[in-house]
């Protein structure tokens, strides 16, 4: 009675084995090829800043969070960098002008996927004081928010070129 | 061997066992995190950890299954299968942290309950590619559950050696089962090239161990012939002292043991877990179970008091320097008084 018990459980364990090699092999050799780009890019985000810095402030959080402003030929854009990679899920960033409502947010972009992050920034943000909101898309709730006054960003070339 | 259930019957070999057991186990989890740290340096903690712990599971588990055949090959690995079960608990256990942080990360944060989130989160059942994986590792998880719970003499006992053995068996099963949770998972996004072949070739190393040894063993099996109702087994000089030559009789095996001068003949399976008592050897003037220690006195298959264990006993005869044995199996824990190992005399037990 052993030895056909062990024979028996010798060929359960010969014939599982070799579903598990088999199943291995198809689902290694078959499986569709993911795009493994390191960073991903965004539509709205722009190349890492060139020209001049105008405005710096770090706004703390937790991770600390350090934001600045570089203007170059008529362009704004918004460099945001933390301490530490941020596990925020879904993070949008938007510029919003004080006192008006939230639907009244521009999005500037996503947060990108390591510690800094570049956006191009509105012409309007040096027609009103403003303030940077990170918003979590998937928990529906403020991140961060810091403001961006106008009076901080001096006078741009992007105002003095704004047409009339 | 115990007398009585106990949750753990300690002694020092199965401390010594246990400590090493647990010094890989930290010393693997340390590696790993070092390594995924200098390597991936941008990972979580929890992404560290969750791969940590299952990776440390499959390879246990891994481990686990290659003792079992690798140490029929090779004999000087019996010791690693003394206390194996402490080593399949500890993957259990592995595995259910493993199981538990991945719900935390990927379950938690909804507005479902993560039992129900993991059972309702993919309904891609007839696709082979985006099948719900997670269940894989589930079901492999339920089963080492119902393994670890078993795993003591206690329910080797109530559930019968058939019964106890047959849920056991199960482990393969769940053996595929989380190797397809960790194909279909984490490795259809993660094609690093070390990963597959590891995988891969763990999986091959085991098939090829399992061949290997029931090659060995259907060779083992061949049945030897009955002259006059006595089966011959070896010449009394190619059986080593204090060791036995297995002979296949009527679709079992004997195993026939010589020491201080003497011939006997007992089933070859324990009663424990029906271990290969003729791959044992004679310590103490008993015959001791390779597998678990377990101890049978070779002239009546008994195990010394105060243990009650028995075995189906043999007659033996001694004849010109040649060993015989009468295949007709006595009533477990029959007395038989032992071969006389004589020059030339015929000496019948």
């Amino acid at each position: 009675m052993i030895r056909s018990l062990r024979r028996r459980a010798m060929v359960m364990s010969q014939v599982l084995l070799f579903a598990a090699l088999l199943g291995s092999f198809i689902g290694l050799g078959m499986r569709k090829k993911v795009p493994t780009l390191p960073r991903m890019t965004y539509v709205l985000q722009v190349q890492p800043p060139a020209g001049r810095q105008i405005w710096q402030q770090d706004t703390g959080g937790d991770p600390a969070l350090s934001a600045a402003v570089w203007v170059e030929e008529a362009r704004l854009t918004l460099t945001l960098e933390f301490a530490q990679q941020p596990l925020y899920a879904d993070a949008l960033v938007y510029w919003q002008v004080d006192g008006a409502g939230d639907e009244a947010r521009r999005l500037l972009g996503p947060l990108a996927g390591g510690r800094q992050s570049v956006f191009a920034l509105p012409n309007e943000v040096g027609l009103a004081d403003g303030r940077v909101v990170l918003y979590s898309l998937a928990h529906g709730e403020q991140l961060t928010a810091f403001p961006l006054p106008q009076q901080d960003l001096g006078t741009l070339p992007a105002q003095q070129e704004e047409p009339q | 061997m115990s007398l009585a259930y106990q949750a753990v019957g300690w002694n020092r070999q199965k401390k010594i066992y246990d400590a090493c057991l647990a010094i890989g186990v930290v010393l693997y989890l340390t590696l790993f995190m070092v390594v995924g740290v200098l390597w991936f340096p941008h990972i979580t903690a929890e992404t560290l950890l969750l791969r940590g712990f299952g990776s440390a599971a499959l390879v246990l588990l891994h481990f686990i299954l290659y003792i079992g055949p690798a140490a029929r090959l090779f004999p000087v690995l019996l010791p690693l299968l003394y206390n194996r079960r402490h080593m399949g608990v500890t993957m259990f256990f592995l595995a259910l942290v493993h199981a538990v942080l991945a719900l935390l990360q990927f379950h938690l944060g909804g507005d479902q309950f993560p039992l129900v989130s993991l059972l309702t989160s993919n309904g891609d059942y007839d696709s082979f590619f985006q099948f719900p994986f997670q269940l894989l590792g589930a079901f492999g998880l339920a089963v080492l559950f119902l393994m670890a719970a078993t795993s003591h003499d206690f329910w080797l006992a109530n559930l019968t050696a058939p019964v106890w053995k047959a849920l056991h068996m199960l482990v393969y099963v769940a053996y595929v089962a989380l190797i397809l949770h960790v194909v279909l998972g984490y490795l259809q996004n993660h094609q690093a090239p070390v990963t597959q072949f590891l995988l891969v070739g763990g999986v091959w190393l085991l098939l090829m161990l399992h061949g290997l040894a029931g090659w060995r063993e259907w060779r083992k099996d061949r049945e030897a012939r009955a002259e006059d109702g006595w089966v011959y087994v070896a010449d009394v000089a190619e059986i080593r002292e204090n060791r036995a030559r297995i002979v296949c009789v009527a679709g079992e095996r004997i195993a026939v043991f010589k020491y201080d001068g003497k011939v006997s003949a007992m089933s070859n399976v324990c009663q424990h877990q029906n271990g290969p008592l003729g791959e044992g050897k004679i310590v103490d003037g008993c015959v001791t179970c390779p597998w678990h220690g377990y101890q049978y006195r070779p002239h009546d298959g008994s195990s010394p008091a105060p243990f009650t264990e028995k075995i189906p006993t043999f007659k033996a005869k001694v004849t010109a320097g040649k060993v015989y044995v009468d295949p007709t199996p006595l009533p477990p824990g029959t007395p038989v008084a032992p071969a006389l190992i004589g020059e030339g005399a015929e000496v019948t037990a």
